[in-house]
């Protein structure tokens, strides 16, 4: 049987819920849909790729409430604790409909209606999230096209297309008139805070209190942003005895620079932690805005991304090639390892029972350095990489001083090329050098064939990549790189 | 028929509508979440939910079926196979060949072999994963040039021709040779095949659907259960996509529901 979590509290619209002796394992979307018969919330694919149950969660910050999408079919009910959760019931107000509904129906954005209730609120969040921009004076209240594409790219449409669907998006950010959620935000905020987690057993807020508890429960399932964890439930039926939810433990919480590194918490998201990463590693940047779609990066972590010992996550090869390391922490004890030597085997690691990874620690970018990182997969947004190989190139006088080469979906672990940066290492950067440590990655790895791609594919792919980058590096001009807005624009108006 | 309006009379009235776009009918519904689907529906006291066992091989020949531990399973009250269908078993739309549940040759992966119906559809879920289906295994063609070898083809060979094509091709100034392989692809509609059965008096069947034929859900479902076509009333209110893929596949689902509610008299 499983050991309910003992007591959840969240705002369900503007209801107070309180949830006691709770199974763990129930999805957000199952408890809207058969609990509190909030049905307009749908389930699509049940797997977080298709955005149809998209609903939105408030949180306070600061004076302000933020909102982030996520999707609730794989999101597990202990994630919404003390956290406001919106569906698409809240959005008429005096039987009148919200803004972005209204543009919805104007510019005919539905026609068999089923991923419309998700798209509506991820229309939502985007205006909720402009209009708090330029109350800041960051931004006038119009969202650009790429906020607009990134705001809908976790939301799947089959018959209308997106045309109608990206008007609908821009008419509704021309006004910035108040609704219903702005005039009583203040009061919002108190009643989230009134929610007291003190009772919460399984929701801890100190760090001590987390190191106590899984030293208690030694198999407790830690909960994160659980983008992995919902999948396991929905998707394979499994059910976790005790699960921890890591959301509110402060000291899991930090997102800091410091001078020669950056320190990220645990259970920061990857929206969070986005923020920071993509002005250091510009980059790193572009490609976290194809990790999942933004539902699953409002709730996933990338602590959770390295915990989960996935070989095609896409963080892990990242941080291993940047040299950088995390803190685990079992009891009072603390330890930091480099990330690489984190991993041991497919899904193996060498955390142990009751430790937890506390803090991510990445070294600050080096200008001397050139990061170069590529993500195939097979749809461009929302989509799991079949490969992902991540460059970091030191060139001095057009000799290869230094290089870190790691890949994801090569191996059973997220894994270094050492071969191949033997090869590099201390040669000329030049085609034959290149050629040679192409050749030395088919001794690095030997990749398997499996729905997302062959191990052929994988291999030529794993080459070219490091092709594309000596091109890039020894011809800057040269645009080989698509993911950057401007030529992703130009190849689909092509 | 005196009062039908006339087909222009809107144009007529207003004929600004004329090249306007208005609005879909349910946008407004859509965009509040208020459109009703099959999944929806609240449930009706005593309403059982089904979940269908599948086949876990492409090709082969079902030696044993032990579903003790399906039927035991939490929630559970009722299982049904093949045997267990009073009418035909053949629901083929078209041309026969598809049946509601196998007999004993699966021929392909995933095919329906058994339904269960639970109190929840997770429970439904869990209970079908009990299942012990031994197979003989045999071997799956899974690419036309296989198949061709094999001679094996799902209807009779039909040609279309004009002329003489290949003595004009032998005589051509240029040829050129290739090969297209076409990935197919299963539709890809937001909302899955979902059904309702609701059994009534006589015998009788309500079924509420997502189907894009209506009509052939009525009739295979009277055919399925033994009932005269006019014993079967089918719904669909709307769907949540369908793109082909509810055409004919919406009924097999369809047909499951009927099975299960009819013989528990319960939806």
């Amino acid at each position: 049987m499983n050991s309910a979590f003992d007591q959840i509290e969240f705002l369900l619209n503007d209801e107070l819920v309180v949830l006691k002796d709770v199974n763990p394992n129930t999805t957000v979307l199952s408890y809207l849909r058969d609990s509190a018969g909030k049905i307009g919330t749908k389930e699509g694919c049940a797997s977080g790729d298709c955005g149809a149950c998209t609903v939105v969660l408030a949180e306070p910050n600061g004076n302000k409430l933020r909102y982030s999408t996520i999707n609730s079919c794989i999101a597990i009910i202990p994630a919404v604790n003390g956290k406001q959760v919106l569906t698409i019931e809240a959005l008429k107000s005096d039987n009148r409909l919200h803004k972005v509904q209204t543009a919805m129906v104007e510019n005919h954005g539905s026609q068999c209606g089923f991923c419309t209730p998700g798209f509506v609120m991820s229309l939502f969040a985007l205006k909720k999230n402009a209009l708090e921009k330029s109350e800041k004076g960051e931004e006038s209240i119009s969202a650009n096209m790429e906020e607009i594409e990134e705001a809908l790219s976790g939301n799947l449409c089959r018959c209308t297309g997106y045309r109608s669907i990206v008007d609908a998006a821009k008419q509704s950010l021309e006004s910035d008139e108040k609704d219903q959620f702005q005039r009583i935000e203040s009061e919002t905020i108190q009643r989230l805070r009134d929610i007291d987690g003190d009772h919460q057993t399984f929701s801890p807020k100190k760090i001590e209190k987390l190191a106590d508890l899984l030293l208690a429960y030694p198999k407790a399932t830690m909960l994160a942003g659980g983008t992995d964890l919902g999948l396991l439930i929905t998707q394979n039926l499994v059910q976790f005895d005790v699960v921890i939810y890591l959301g509110k433990v402060k000291g899991l919480q930090i997102l800091e620079v410091a001078e020669d590194q950056i320190n990220i918490g645990a259970s920061v998201s990857y929206t969070q932690s986005h923020s920071v990463i993509k002005n250091e590693y510009p980059d790193w940047g572009r490609m976290m805005t194809r990790l999942g779609s933004l539902q699953i990066r409002n709730l996933g972590t990338i602590g959770g991304n390295i915990g989960n010992a996935s070989p095609i996550a896409d963080m892990p090869p990242v941080l291993i090639a940047l040299n950088a390391s995390i803190t685990l922490q079992l009891g009072k004890q603390e330890r930091e390892i480099p990330v690489e030597d984190y991993y041991i085997d497919y899904k193996v690691t060498c955390q142990q029972e009751s430790e937890f990874i506390r803090t991510i620690h990445i070294p600050r970018s080096n200008p001397d350095y050139e990061l170069k990182i590529y993500k195939i997969s097979k749809r461009f947004d929302d989509d799991i990489s079949a490969v992902l190989g991540v460059f970091n190139v030191k060139l001095v006088d057009g000799v290869v001083n230094d290089v870190s080469i790691a890949f994801g979906g090569m191996a059973a672990i997220p894994k270094r090329a050492v071969n191949s940066e033997l090869a590099l290492k201390g040669q000329p950067w030049n085609q034959e050098t290149i050629d040679k440590a192409k050749l030395a990655l088919g001794t690095d790895y030997s990749p398997l064939s499996d729905m997302r791609a062959s191990a052929d594919y994988r291999m030529t792919v794993a080459q070219n990549l490091l092709q594309k980058c000596y091109l890039e590096l020894s011809q800057p001009d040269l645009n080989v790189n698509v993911l950057s807005f401007e030529a992703k624009a130009v190849d689909r108006d092509a | 028929m005196r009062s039908l309006p006339e087909i222009n009379s809107l144009a007529k009235k207003n004929p600004s509508h004329v090249g306007t776009a208005l609005a879909h009918e349910s946008a407004e519904k859509h965009v509040s979440g208020e459109a009703i689907y099959v999944d929806d529906e609240r449930d009706i006291a005593g309403q059982l939910h089904g979940a269908i066992g599948r086949s876990t091989v492409a090709h082969g020949i079902i030696k044993s079926l032990d579903l003790d531990a399906v039927r035991k399973a939490e929630g559970v009250h009722l299982v049904i196979t093949a045997k267990d269908v009073p009418g035909h078993i053949d629901i083929g739309p078209v041309f026969p060949g598809d049946s509601v549940l196998v007999e004993s040759k699966v021929e392909f992966y995933g095919q329906a072999i058994f339904a269960v119906a639970a109190d929840s559809l997770e429970l439904a879920q869990r209970a079908v994963q009990l299942a012990k289906i031994e197979y003989e295994v045999l071997e799956p063609i899974l690419n036309v040039k296989q198949a061709l070898k094999q001679s094996s083809f799902v209807r009779p060979v039909h040609e279309q021709a004009r002329g003489d094509a290949v003595k004009a091709i032998s005589e051509a100034a240029n040829q050129l040779q290739g090969e297209l392989v076409v990935g197919g692809q299963e539709h890809f509609y937001l909302e899955g095949q979902v059904s309702r059965a609701i059994p009534g008096e006589d015998g009788d069947m309500s079924i509420l659907t997502s189907s894009q034929h209506p009509a052939e859900v009525q009739k295979l479902v009277s055919e399925v259960l033994g009932l005269s076509i006019n014993q079967v009333t089918v719904e669909v209110r709307r769907m949540g996509g369908g793109f082909g893929g509810k055409e004919t596949n919406a009924a097999p689902w369809a047909c499951v529901a009927a099975l299960l509610a009819a013989k528990q008299g319960v939806p």
